[in-house]
């Protein structure tokens, strides 16, 4: 249960309920209970309003970043990554989920942070940008996928 | 003094064990939480047919390919769709650690999903097979000109430009006739420096071909490969396991001139 209020009644009528505002996307129905008394039965159910199910979208600010540069599609020792600095507050690097960084000071014009690969799983990796714009409180994501793969340099596993 | 409470509830998935909330029919289109079934599958309801549009061509295989890694670890399907038989899944990684490449056929256009699906080769026993996966599980296509034609019979390898003009070409050495040269439509998978082991020669470069008999012997399952040699007295002939087995000297320039997912026809 997202919200639940409490509104006192009396009698045949129409009640409103407050406004509520949900923190995260999704789909939302709204449910009608009635307590009852000594003299009614308690009762629950739908509230046949057009938005009793309502859907919510994320806010236009947490939008798609596409300018997350510099990540490469495969990987074998090490990357930079940057996202271009004009109209940036801040920068906060994820890799597969894990904070790495926020950075609030560019250099030469970007937000860009060294990766040392080495230390990685051989395989695929995510890496996330969360971007805060100087305009705006809102936030804008950046993603992108490397594949880490092993030295090109070691014995071969062919028939022969 | 009545009481009536009213309640907002967000509707979650019905297999969380919400069902005391009596979500009903909109308990399955929650937005932000189930992710995991397929676009297609979920999205259309039963009874609306799901038609391959026209299908494109990616590429003629002699000179002009495509070829793309992985982006999602994807089944791979025998025709353009969600509910089709499963005949592979794509991989990250070759058995060597390099990136998986897998050459792209044709394209088709589903209707009324508007998804885009894509023919690729795979590299994987039995030779030869092909299958379909959503665009979005593949990387960036990338355009490769050319191909390589081995020739059996003349024992002879031939590296073709996208403009049809001979760029290489060398005597080589195939499989014996126990352990076959497979013949078929493959492509080039890997490019190692084959460091450390002298009977590959300076470089090794791995095919989608898979040798005809398993060889246990071998951690990645007897991948065809062409590859230098130490034994270069035995070039031409039928001296290897399967592989195609190239004088040193003539595997440096083929390495140095072939790309990845460059068409290799064993005929």
């Amino acid at each position: 249960m997202l919200s639940a209020v409490t509104v006192v009644v009396s009698g045949d009528g129409t009640y409103v309920s407050p406004a509520v505002t949900p923190a995260s996307a999704g789909s939302y129905q709204w449910v009608a209970s009635y307590s009852g008394d000594e003299n009614n039965q308690s009762l629950s159910g739908s509230c046949n309003d057009p938005t009793e199910q309502s859907t919510v979208a994320y806010p236009a600010c947490v939008s798609s970043h596409s300018a997350l540069g510099g990540v490469p599609e495969t990987v074998r020792n090490s990357l930079s990554v940057w996202v271009p600095a004009p109209g940036v507050k801040s920068v906060t690097f994820y890799l597969d989920g894990r904070k790495l960084v926020t950075l609030a000071k560019p250099s030469h014009q970007r937000f860009s942070i060294a990766i040392d690969a080495r230390k990685l799983s051989f395989g695929v990796h995510r890496l996330k940008a969360k971007v805060t714009m100087l305009s705006s409180s809102c936030a804008r994501e950046a993603a992108a996928t490397f594949i880490h793969v092993k030295p090109d340099s070691l014995p071969p596993t062919f028939a022969g | 003094m009545w009481r009536l409470a009213i309640h907002l509830a967000r509707l979650l998935p019905v297999s969380l064990g919400i069902g005391a909330l009596a979500l009903g029919p909109a308990a399955g289109t929650a937005g932000a939480s189930g992710a995991s079934a397929s676009p297609a599958s979920r999205a259309m309801p039963s009874g609306i047919a799901l038609t391959a549009g026209r299908t494109i061509s990616l590429g003629n295989l002699r000179t002009n390919s495509r070829w793309a890694h992985a982006n999602t670890a994807t089944v791979v399907r025998r025709s353009p769709s969600w509910r089709a038989p499963a005949v592979g899944r794509l991989h990250f990684l070759t058995p060597d650690g390099q990136a998986e490449v897998y050459l792209a056929l044709r394209e088709t256009r589903v209707v009324p999903t508007g998804v885009i699906w894509i023919d690729v080769s795979l590299p994987q026993r039995p030779n030869g097979v092909t299958g379909w996966v959503p665009a979005s599980a593949l990387g960036p296509l990338h355009f490769v000109g050319g191909r390589l034609v081995i020739s059996r019979a003349e024992l002879r390898a031939t590296l073709y430009n996208e403009a049809g003009t001979v760029i290489w070409s060398a005597p080589v050495g195939i499989g014996r006739s126990s352990l076959p040269t497979p013949a078929g439509q493959f492509y080039v998978r890997e490019k190692l420096r084959a460091i450390g082991s002298p009977a590959y020669g300076p470089y090794a470069i791995a095919t989608s071909a898979y040798a005809s008999s398993p060889l246990s012997e071998w951690p990645g399952g007897g991948i065809i490969g062409i590859h230098g040699t130490n034994q270069p007295q035995l070039i031409p002939g039928d001296p290897s396991h399967g592989c195609v087995r190239v004088r040193n000297g003539a595997i440096t320039r083929l390495w140095r001139l072939i790309a990845l997912g460059t068409p290799v026809d064993i005929t």
